[in-house]
């Protein structure tokens, strides 16, 4: 097991040193596609002449090439330094410290919504396979995978909300949201959360009940069943945890992933998040913000992918064993 | 439901069983797993259920234990100590299961849920059935693996299935059914995937215990080896069809149903010259499904005439009151198979050898937790050898294709030992770093 | 686990990608209808494909408002706009119709792409494992350690000004690692095998090796699965427009239809829901088919 783990850390270092780099990158990327592209577009006054542009580049250090650039952002990245939004002038980081704690809000509670939903629609589709409910249960989680996150958040709000405070719902959430206590922010977040979990509950179910229905057939269920105890029992107490090994997985990933992609819901929803502030910046052209957002969230989405394999080992016994 | 252990005084037999029939409706038709069998078993008496994969023997007993598949349709009348038990409410029927009648499965690998602990799995039932508190529950759980004869029985409790040996692993699910003090054990298959070895040790567990505690018990297995010694009665069944019935002694002695004099002829005896070497009986039992009318077994049979294919035989006593076959042309008296004789027929000098091997290490070095995967494999392995070599050695005697006892063994271990491998092929795969992210190789 | 690593392989479930996993449905005997479903998401991709093909014949022009028709008409109020007009005046039958190319390009030539290179890397890879396969993978990992739209988003965000092929390109990168590791799960299974072992003990080359006898045996698996990923692939791009990055208007994109609409949801709903539901159709019908698809050659028993 150690060994294993020592593996899944060695292959995160290549795998980061990439992520890294092609954030650093974007810039020459930008280049790449249209030459007279600048990463300094925010800064530019319409007085400008090619000249001054060059010179912008060179004071943010954009005019070094692309090794050195990437030394000195690993250097400030330690630091905690991801560089200065080209809109605001701010300091990326303090921009991502306010709003991390929003988009991890949101993901939590819609990765709860999303598992307290899917669990037991999982477990009662299983327990009821080839039958009237998990037949019903099935045409609708076919049916929700085809709805988009954005269609969903549309038709939500259009069903929820009173006329007159159609879109967004929520209009003046301020940033404070982040500082907020947790419990005073899904006042705010149910609706956004929803409509994030919508997306993952009909794979979660699909996920649990697939596996369920294997650990249905194994012989240690007969085991439980012969001892009389109830099927409730036996369907949680015994089923539910061997199947819910590559849940458990998939719910990790899947909040790496909701990190990342709360963007719809905070846009739409105008929530103060990561996400919100990555389209923000896009289009504002604001590089630095966008760099330090994506990388951010992408480093946290290769780590945490790395915890739940560790989890993984350590749930599953038998695994635990080696 | 009241527990009514000291019914034995009482003319009420423990298990009373009256056509019960459990037919399976497939896709192709009613499929008759079984279809008419009556029995009964006295209290603290042994019935060895005996018949060929696919003889209904399995299904009989699940569906006594609730546990048939869910396209399964059961009538017919089983009574526990008198009370009807087909029918009832299921809440009335599952305090019972697990409670008065227990069962051990076929194979202690998979018959443990690998991801509870070995405490839990055997106090659900007491804290179910018994309303046992945690703490009592598993003290008596301690007491019961004691029992069982599983050494550090504290240490064992918490421990995970996959940390011990099959054979450990089958002593916890005697324990297990153990548990709520049952009338009435069932053994299905119970040693069948185990190694030769460990086979005879679990049989003599089961049989102490069922002496000890006055327990009813049935014994099922394909192998009449393993049920001649240890049972009051035996009962044969073929296609769905209980063939014939009787003390264990008597069935011996005397049998008069030709599929198991087939039966006899086939078990492989070491005392018997040359020319009597197991004769496999030929072609294959009917198709439950399709089959119509007369006697099953006809058209395998040496005896069989018009009246065997038209019309099906019942069960009649046929001198003996107790010894009841279902045979238009029942074996003429005299078949004289002494039961110890086919029992011994199992026990070689090699065998006992290796018994008393496995015992020393089978007491000695428990904690296989460290490389169970190895020595199970290694034990699979030579278990395969030792079959083939069986096997190679009956195909020269007997060139006709081949169904006994013996074979069906030998391609059961043959299964055991490439499910065994598969699994930890299966393991090793799960064990790379892969587990998420990447494709096992 | 077999079943997470399809999923995740792709890192697309973003849009909703459905979890493979009816192998037990298949017990059920669930294969063997093809049933209503089958037929009617046949029958709209049908209707698809006809609106991609005959988008110039349609009385207007996506692109100009409708002659004498005012904005926001709402929909089945008129012949031949059955579908209404938006908020300029434009036919948004005409519209959701050029919507369609959008959609089957951002589906098809990334999805093409993907298993071209995506194909290609995992032949490789399987064939030659060790170093080359180590190389491989850290660059698909790398890629799938973004969160898929983020690094969509990311690419918006230098690929510009956007437009379909900006998108496309983006949308083509997204796709490589998720076929470059179904192929290659695939092809490894497949190398396993005897017919393998004994072309390889023949002395066959390589490239044979690769393309007469790992190739063929792996097509299978990975059409059904790019009728899902195509799928994905029209969520993604309707997603980036929704967020006002994608395609620009006038360019008609089916995402931005529901962006340029959704803030006047209360007052004109049909407007928004229509694209919605041209699109959930879309996704739902190719969701059915990659199903079947999928149960019949079976992903998991490719070992994924």
């Amino acid at each position: 097991m150690w060994r294993l783990l020592g593996r899944k850390v060695l292959h995160l270092i290549p795998v980061l040193f990439l992520v890294t780099l092609a954030t650093t990158a974007m810039p020459d990327m930008l280049k790449l596609g249209d030459s007279s592209a600048t990463p300094v577009a925010p800064k530019i006054t319409m007085d400008m002449k090619p000249e001054d542009i060059k010179k912008l580049e060179h004071e943010y250090g954009y005019d070094k090439p692309l090794l050195e650039r990437y030394g000195t952002w690993v250097k400030d990245a330690v630091t905690g330094d991801f560089g200065t939004s080209m809109a605001t002038d701010q300091p990326v980081i303090d921009g991502i410290k306010e709003r991390y704690p929003v988009t991890l809000e949101l993901a939590l509670a819609a990765l709860i919504i999303a598992l307290g939903v899917a669990v037991p629609l999982g477990v009662w589709a299983a327990a009821k396979a080839g039958r009237i409910p998990d037949k019903v249960l099935g045409g609708v989680s076919s049916g929700l995978l085809a709805v988009p996150p954005f269609v969903s958040a549309i038709l939500l709000v259009y069903l929820f909300s009173v006329p007159g405070v159609i879109s967004p719902v929520f209009p003046n959430l301020s940033t404070d949201l982040g500082t907020a206590n947790f419990i005073d922010g899904l006042e705010y977040l149910w609706l956004p959360a929803i409509v994030l979990a919508l997306a993952e509950i009909p794979q979660f179910q699909r996920l649990l009940r697939s596996d369920m229905l294997g650990t249905l057939q194994e012989d240690y269920i007969l085991t439980a069943r012969s001892k009389g105890l109830s099927a409730p029992y036996v369907l949680f107490r015994h089923a539910l945890r061997p199947s819910s090994f590559s849940l458990i997985t998939i719910s990790g990933l899947t909040l790496g992933r909701l990190i990342g992609g709360t963007v719809i819901v905070e846009f739409y929803f105008g929530i103060p998040g990561l996400g919100q502030s990555i389209v923000n910046a896009i289009n504002a052209k604001d590089i630095p913000t966008v760099q330090g957002t994506v990388v951010v969230i992408a480093v946290g989405y290769v780590v945490l992918n790395a915890l739940v394999d560790i989890g993984y080992m350590l749930i599953d016994p038998r695994v635990r064993a080696r | 439901m009241d527990r009514n252990k000291d019914a034995s005084a009482s003319d009420v037999p423990l298990l009373e069983v009256e056509d019960l029939k459990v037919h399976l409706n497939t896709p192709r038709g009613t499929l008759k797993a079984v279809d008419g069998v009556s029995f009964r078993i006295g209290n603290g008496q042994t019935l060895g259920l005996v018949g060929e994969s696919g003889s209904g023997k399995s299904m009989l007993v699940r569906s006594l234990m609730g546990i048939s598949p869910s396209i399964a349709k059961i009538s017919g009348s089983v009574k526990l100590s008198g009370a009807e038990l087909v029918g009832i409410p299921r809440k009335q029927a599952r305090a019972v299961w697990g409670n008065r009648v227990a069962m051990v499965f076929q194979d202690p690998m998979t018959s443990l849920n690998p991801v509870v602990r070995i405490d839990r799995q055997l106090t659900e039932s007491m804290r179910e059935h018994l309303d046992m508190s945690r703490a009592d529950a598993r003290t008596r759980a301690v007491d019961l693996l004691k029992l069982v004869g599983i050494p550090e029985p504290e240490k064992r409790a918490k421990q995970y299935p996959h940390q011990l040996s099959g054979g450990m692993r089958q002593r916890v699910t005697i324990a297990m059914a153990l548990a709520c003090d049952p009338d009435l054990l069932i053994a299905d298959e119970a040693t069948t995937a185990l190694d030769v070895t460990v086979q005879r040790q679990i049989l003599d567990l089961l049989q102490e215990i069922q002496a000890d505690r006055g327990m009813g018990m049935i014994l099922v297995s394909h192998d009449l080896g393993v049920v001649a010694g240890r049972t009051d009665e035996i009962a044969v069944m073929y296609a769905g069809r209980m063939v014939e019935h009787s003390p264990t002694q008597d069935l011996f002695a005397h049998r008069r149903h030709r599929y198991t004099e087939a039966l006899l002829a086939a078990v492989p005896r070491l005392d018997v010259p040359k020319d009597q070497r197991p004769r496999p009986i030929p072609g294959s039992p009917p198709d439950l499904v399709t089959f119509k009318g007369g006697c099953a077994f006809a058209a395998r049979c040496t005896a069989a005439d018009d009246v065997c294919r038209t019309e099906r035989p019942v069960m009649t006593a046929n001198g003996n009151p107790r010894h009841l076959s279902a045979c238009h042309h029942p074996v003429a008296v005299g078949g004289e198979t002494e039961a110890a004789e086919v029992e011994g027929a199992v026990k070689t000098a090699e065998v006992e050898e290796a018994v008393k091997a496995a015992e020393a290490e089978d007491t000695e070095a428990t904690d296989v937790s460290e490389a169970p995967e190895t020595s199970e494999a290694a034990d699979s392995t030579a278990e395969v050898e030792e079959a083939e070599e069986a096997a190679e050695v009956e195909e020269a005697d007997a060139p006709e294709p081949v169904e006994t006892s013996e074979t069906s063994e030998a391609a059961e271990a043959g299964d055991a030992a490439d499910e065994a491998d598969d699994e930890a092929e299966a393991e090793a795969e799960d064990a790379k770093p892969s587990l998420s992210k990447e494709v096992p190789a | 686990m077999s079943l997470t690593q399809t999923e995740n392989s792709l890192g697309l479930t973003e849009s909703g990608v459905e979890t493979p996993g009816e192998a037990a449905a298949e017990i059920k005997g669930k294969r063997k209808k093809a049933g209503l479903l089958w037929w009617f998401a046949c029958a709209w991709l049908g209707i698809i494909v006809l609106m991609v093909v005959f988008a110039d014949l349609l009385p207007n022009p996506y692109d100009q408002p409708v002659p004498d028709a005012s904005a926001h008409e709402s929909p089945f109020s008129s012949w031949p706009e059955f579908l209404g007009t938006d908020y300029l005046g434009r036919s948004t039958l005409s519209r959701i119709a050029a919507g369609a190319r959008t959609s089957v390009t951002v589906a098809t030539i990334p999805v093409a792409s993907g298993i071209l290179i995506g194909g290609l890397l995992g032949l490789v890879s399987a064939y030659f494992r060790g170093t080359t396969e180590a190389v491989i993978d850290i660059f698909a990992d790398a890629l799938l350690a973004f969160p898929p739209l983020l690094l969509l988003l990311m690419m918006s965000s230098v690929l510009y000004p956007p437009s379909v092929w900006t998108i496309t390109l983006g949308l083509a990168i997204l796709t490589v690692p998720g076929f470059y590791r179904l192929t290659k799960a695939n092809a490894i299974a497949q190398s396993k095998r005897e017919y393998v072992v004994v072309a390889k003990a023949m002395g066959a080359r390589p490239g044979r090796i690769m393309f007469k006898e790992l190739m063929p045996n792996t097509v299978a698996t990975i059409l059904s699965y790019a009728v899902i990923v195509m799928a994905v692939m029209i969520v993604a791009e309707g997603s980036l427009s929704f967020l006002g990055v994608g395609v620009p208007d006038p360019e008609p994109s089916w995402g931005g239809m529901v962006y340029k609409e959704k803030d006047n949801l209360e007052d004109y709903p049909g407007q928004v829901f229509v694209p919605c539901a041209v699109l959930f159709l879309t996704v739902f019908s190719l969701n059915v088919i990659g199903d079947r698809l999928r149960s019949k050659f079976d992903v998991r028993d490719s070992n994924l």
